[in-house]
């Protein structure tokens, strides 16, 4: 007998059995589906986290000291005389933040106070909209100066009218002096929700001596490295400990999302495999009970000519229909939850993962042909004088 | 019967089926030859409920690897010689058990087989077509067809042209 016959064959069972045929893709179906889904969505995030940390900029390096109770703490003075003294770093910006309430003009906005000087806009690849950035003489001056980035004013300043406007910080008065265009790197606007002051107003506003963070470009990406290794000499110099402090390049925070996804798409894969083996066994106990029912069936075909193979193949391959074609609508059904459910979320574009299509839609065949050899067997090797005796 | 039709191989002695030893056949070329040179009919029809009338005739035909077309050719013929040309599209449940026992005769006579092997086919139906079956069987045996009827029945018994009284196990009486 001929694969399309026995296709043909099939067809006709699975057909002649529509209610069963379908609970039983469901599983296969669900499986399917939900590794697709999953798989999506964590590739989303990933992809949405990963344009974040692109934005960072490929020559920069942030230094954030996570030690708080060390005897030695950094002194803005410090840093700049560090700066100096090595060559890879072409501009630093020490960071003294806090976040804390911002009134002004009679609104109050919850954002981050951040102290910093006059590079850290452009490391950051902040732009001014109006106005200007601190300069180095509102540090020398200290002048309660602040610039605003564009959530904050867009919430205070509705109409935009910002610069030369009072706003207070801790009960002290800044004068707005500049604010930033909105950055579209960044999908939650951390960068768009904060106040820029000068860092050494905002040690005394803030009550904060030491700084506790800082970030630091090298002169290019080629120098990346030996900047990151100056900045980890000089830290370690201080702290005389490598736990002390962590640097953070966006190289580092790239690598480091490439192994959270990987584990991430191994605990994927694993429940996958799970719910796909339990739709699999789902579709192997329904081809039990599809054999011992149709027991006379197969003793009649085997008593006018059927071999063992023939009735194997019926078997096997209906099997294997139900996996492939809940396979399918699984990937269908799959796609159109990352399009719809995945795509409706503002900070995420879906992503279509072919290599998890594909390795799905095998795993589900691969698991029809697995399950379904057990009853096909049973089916194959029963006796003809046995099975036409059967009721 | 079972032996005879090669659904099983006897324990002990040999079994000569048109000029061969089936006493040692695996179970492939038992399979073969109960397609290719025995046609059954049961006393139960043992048609798949879930084909048509032509569908059943052409099931032996398939197993053989028959084109789809010679096969719906050949399956006709049969159901005309047995009467059932017009009805060659109904399911089994739409069939009276005469019609039924008839595609089953059909279904056997397409492979063309040399010999019938009919296990009481007349045991489940009523005595008008019982007649109707027997008559088809004699119109077979007419045009040559070997045909072995296992019956308890003496009635029908009498129709062959060769009868063989089995009894317990042991041929009890043989005559012609």
């Amino acid at each position: 007998m001929s694969i399309w016959q026995a296709f043909k064959m099939a067809v006709k069972s699975v057909w002649s059995n529509k209610t069963r045929s379908a609970l039983t893709m469901l599983g296969v179906i669900i499986g399917v589906s939900a590794v697709i889904a999953a798989v999506g969505f964590a590739q989303s995030c990933m992809k949405a986290v990963s344009g974040l940390i692109e934005g960072l900029g490929s020559n920069v390096v942030t230094a954030v000291i996570t030690d708080y109770s060390s005897r030695n703490s950094i002194k803005v003075s410090d840093l700049d005389k560090f700066a100096e003294s090595s060559p890879y770093i072409e501009s630093i910006s020490p960071f003294v933040m806090k976040n804390d309430m911002v009134r002004g003009n009679g609104e109050n906005k919850y954002t981050s106070i951040l102290g910093a000087n006059e590079k850290y806009l452009a490391m950051d690849n902040i732009e001014i909209e109006f106005g200007r950035n601190i300069s180095s003489t509102d540090i020398q001056n200290s002048s309660k100066v602040a610039v605003l980035c564009s959530a904050v004013t867009k919430k205070l300043f509705p109409d935009g009218d910002a610069i030369g406007k009072t706003i207070k910080i801790n009960g002290v008065s800044f004068e707005v002096i500049g604010t930033t265009k909105s950055t579209m790197n960044d999908a939650d606007g951390t960068d768009d929700d904060q106040v820029i002051i000068p860092v050494n107003v905002a040690q005394r506003t803030l009550k904060i001596s030491s700084v506790t963070m800082f970030m630091a470009s090298a002169a290019s990406s080629e120098t990346i490295d030996l900047a990151t290794q100056a900045i980890e000499k000089y830290l370690y110099s201080i702290f005389k400990d490598d736990d002390s402090f962590m640097i953070i390049t966006q190289e580092s925070m790239l690598s480091m999302l490439d192994q959270i996804t990987n584990i991430m798409m191994l605990i994927i894969g694993g429940v996958a495999t799970i719910s796909l083996v339990v739709g699999g066994i789902g579709i192997m106990n329904i081809m039990f009970v599809s054999v011992s029912e149709r027991t006379r069936e197969i003793g009649i075909r085997k008593a006018i000519g059927a071999k063992k193979s023939d009735i194997m193949k019926q078997f096997l391959i209906e099997a294997l229909l139900l996996t492939v074609v809940g396979g399918i609508i699984g990937i269908v059904l799959g796609v159109l939850i990352i399009k719809y459910v995945v795509g409706a979320i503002d900070a995420l574009t879906p992503v279509y993962s072919k290599e998890w299509i594909i390795a799905a839609f095998t795993i589900s065949a691969a698991i029809g042909i697995g399950f379904g050899v057990f009853p096909a067997n049973k089916a194959a090797s029963l006796n003809p004088i046995d099975a036409l005796r059967n009721e | 019967m079972n032996t005879l039709g090669c659904l099983d191989v006897p324990t002990s002695g040999k079994y000569i089926l048109d000029g061969e030893d089936v006493s040692k056949k695996n179970d492939d070329e038992l399979a073969y030859i109960r397609n290719n040179k025995i046609g059954f009919v049961f006393q139960g029809f043992n048609l798949l409920h879930k084909l048509t009338a032509i569908e059943n005739v052409e099931l032996p035909l398939v197993y053989l690897g028959v084109s789809a077309r010679e096969r719906r050719e050949r399956a006709h013929k049969a159901l005309e010689s047995v009467g059932l040309a017009e009805r060659e599209n109904h399911t089994p449940n739409e069939l009276s058990g005469g019609q039924q026992q008839r595609v089953a005769i059909a279904r056997a006579l397409v492979t063309n087989p040399p010999i019938l092997l009919a296990d009481e086919p007349t045991g489940n139906l009523d005595s008008k077509a019982g007649k109707e079956v027997m008559d088809i069987f004699q119109e077979l045996h007419q045009k040559g067809n070997t045909i072995i009827l296992i019956t308890h029945d003496a009635d029908v018994a009498k129709q062959g042209s060769r009868t063989v009284r089995i009894q317990d196990g042991k041929i009890f009486e043989e005559g012609s």
